[in-house]
């Protein structure tokens, strides 16, 4: 491992895997470092007979419960939502749905157009030739041509299939007019690069087994490693260090024998996500002229109503991801009483057990003893569910601190979080749960429950060091550089100036490929190596 | 754990009817549900907490009093349950394993025919103000 990196990369998730593999294809000198290790496609746990169990067990997506090694204890106390998240090479794309939606360009200008929030110092067309490159990266597959996008989209893979749940969701969306479409995946419908096709187990959220998801261990840590770029799992850091001009120097990070190590670097990449590059920062007390890192985090309050249909729709088949989206409720409406809205996704219901967890409402004679059985015929395989991911706007009371008691295993002072669900999130929830409700009527459902998903719905972590031009109302700049810190850079969710109502991976993706782009562009601009 | 008593109250939340196997038929309190309390040890608790209940009065209270234990507790069991191979080939459910796609199965689901209201509904987004 050299003594000085070009660049340090702290994370190997999804933005930090992106800047790796673009700055080794360039010759930079990468050095990563990943608190997780690498996971074994064939520990995944999708092919349990207790899979229904384990995804709330030890693969939980709750790293309060999950508590593997690699994670730390997040203090929840004061949150309404838990923060989810995956600690490994290939980060939260080891876990996350795929679900692979692009930002709408109104996304970029909230406050232009809604009078709330900011706008994003960058636009839907800032981003747009990057969503198309990692569109490709990740092997992304989707159907062109959705008008609720610019008409620019070309995805490598075709669509893959709706399956019999999507056909019903949208001929129901069709009989109300409300707009409908495949949804893009990062999840291969044919062969792709190193990705096996999709085998639809249905468990994408437990890690794939086939290897047909685009989780970057896959897609970009071989191609990295290949260029040279050097990634260290089992490194968790604690603070990033800097010299005595203020520059970042590197991080000092623990082993997993508890051995203290430094990395030296001449440039530092946060790749951490919402939660962990905020907690770095502030223990390492740096790029915060701002007061802004650690404030302003979105987590997307999500809900989801069950419909039960009178056929068999194999609705617990795969992907899961999400075969139909809609975007039909997603601007904003002023007449609604709040402003933003909602991306709907169908998404099946696998295993059985966890039909348990939306049928709560129903008398316990109906879900339980005499009536189980009757209940689990009516809806096991005929159930589907739409869910509302809501745009929660930012807030600085929401905050990402540190804890002042609680510790990781090496002794580094844990996270603690502060979320509150806003008045207008709740009345954008209770909208959205009477829409999919007529939506599922439409589609001819036969019986509707509510799926209250809350708290274990903060898988998008977002807004704690927010990009824009101005270092008095933001942490970065657009391309994620610090304001602070001239040889530091955050590209992960954390650059969110708002958070739009989408799945952030590919975004998040996009806004790492163009800061590594403009980190090789003005390479030659910076001093030479020592 | 009282055993014996364990026995009696899952069959009151799983009994025999409607063609299916009581619980205790297909040894859900039994090795299922340790399978179940290995994968995650958490729920022991909540099933020792369900097995001082002797009767439907008692869930009802349990519920009433301690709901989330007691979600965990039915989780726990009706987890054990669908475990059995019986009672997934009763239920239809092969488990969650590959599928791979066919050939002309996205087309199948999916005809021009379908999605030609979007389309023709035209443009549905906010542009960027200042683009």
């Amino acid at each position: 491992m050299p003594d000085v990196a070009d660049v340090l990369v702290v994370g190997a998730g999804a933005s930090g895997s992106v800047v790796a593999k673009r700055l080794a294809a360039a010759g930079i000198g990468v050095v990563c470092l990943e608190q997780g290790g690498w996971i074994a496609a064939d520990s995944f746990p999708g092919e349990q007979r207790e899979w229904d169990v384990l995804q709330g067990s030890r693969w939980a997506m709750n790293p309060n419960v999950r508590q593997m090694p690699s994670d730390y204890p997040i203090n929840t106390a004061a949150s309404d939502i838990n923060p989810l998240m995956f600690n490994a090479v290939g980060g939260g794309t080891i876990h996350y749905a795929a679900a692979w939606p692009r930002l709408k360009p109104s996304d970029f200008r909230v406050r232009s157009l809604d009078g709330v929030g900011d706008d994003w110092p960058i636009s839907y067309e800032d981003l747009a030739p990057y969503y198309d490159r990692v569109d490709r990266d990740f092997g992304v597959s989707g159907r062109d041509g959705d008008p609720s996008f610019p008409a620019s989209t070309r995805y490598p893979l075709p669509a893959l299939p709706i399956m019999p749940l999507g056909r019903r969701a949208a001929e129901g969306m069709n009989r109300l007019g409300w707009h409908w479409w495949p949804h893009p995946n990062a999840i291969a419908s044919e062969p792709y690069g190193r990705l096996a096709a999709c085998a639809r187990r249905g468990v994408c959220m437990t890690g794939c087994r086939e290897g047909a998801k685009a989780s970057t261990d896959i897609t970009h840590w071989p191609d990295a490693i290949r260029d040279g770029a050097r990634l260290v799992t089992g490194a968790r850091v604690r603070r990033i260090t800097v010299d005595a001009r203020g520059r970042a120097s590197g991080a000092d990070y623990v082993d997993r024998d508890g051995n203290e190590h430094h990395q030296a670097a001449r440039m530092v990449v946060m790749a951490c996500n919402g939660i962990g590059t905020a907690r770095l920062l502030l223990l390492s007390e740096i790029a915060n002229s701002s007061g802004l890192v650690g404030k302003r985090l979105m987590m997307h309050p999500s809900v989801g109503v069950v419909g039960v249909y009178d056929e068999d729709l194999e609705g617990w088949k795969g992907p899961a991801g999400s075969p139909l989206v809609s975007y039909a409720f997603y601007e904003t409406d002023a007449g609604r009483g709040f402003v933003r809205g909602a991306k709907w996704d169908a998404y099946p219901i696998a295993g059985l057990s966890s039909y348990q967890t939306f049928l709560g409402g129903l008398p316990l004679a109906d879900r339980m003893g005499p009536g189980l059985h009757a209940t689990m015929r009516r809806v096991f395989g005929r159930s589907f569910v739409w869910t509302a991911q809501t745009d929660d706007l930012p807030d600085e009371a929401n905050t990402v601190t540190i804890d002042l008691a609680l510790v990781d295993g090496d002794g580094i002072p844990a996270p603690r979080v502060r979320y509150r669900i806003s008045d207008a999130s709740h009345r954008n929830m209770a909208f959205q749960v009477a829409r999919m409700r007529e939506a599922h009527e439409a589609s001819g459902a036969i019986e509707t429950h509510l799926w209250e998903w809350i708290p274990d719905v903060g898988w998008h972590t977002l807004g704690t060091a927010r990009c824009g031009n101005d270092p008095a109302t933001s942490v970065v700049d657009p391309f994620g550089r610090s304001h602070d810190v001239p040889n530091l850079f955050v590209v992960d969710g954390s650059v969110f100036v708002t958070g739009s109502s989408m799945n952030p991976t590919c975004t998040i993706a996009a806004f790492a490929l163009r800061a590594a782009d403009h980190i090789v562009d003005t390479a030659r601009d910076r001093a030479p190596r020592s | 754990m009282d055993a014996v008593g364990l026995v009696e109250i899952v069959d009151l939340l799983v009994p025999a009817s409607d063609g299916m196997p009581a619980a205790s038929e297909v040894e859900a309190t039994g090795k299922w549900l340790d399978r179940v309390l290995v994968a995650d040890p958490t729920l022991r608790a909540p099933i020792d907490r369900l097995a001082i209940c002797r009767t439907w009065g008692d869930l009802e209270r349990f519920e009433a009093t301690e709901p989330a234990t007691f979600a965990r507790a039915t989780f726990a069991v009706v987890s054990a349950y669908y475990l059995h191979p019986r009672v997934r080939k009763l239920m239809g459910y092969p488990g969650q394993g590959p599928s791979p796609i066919l050939a002309g199965e996205g087309e199948h689901y999916l005809d021009d025919a379908l999605l030609a209201p979007v389309i023709e509904r035209g443009r549905a987004y906010v542009a960027t103000p200042d683009a």
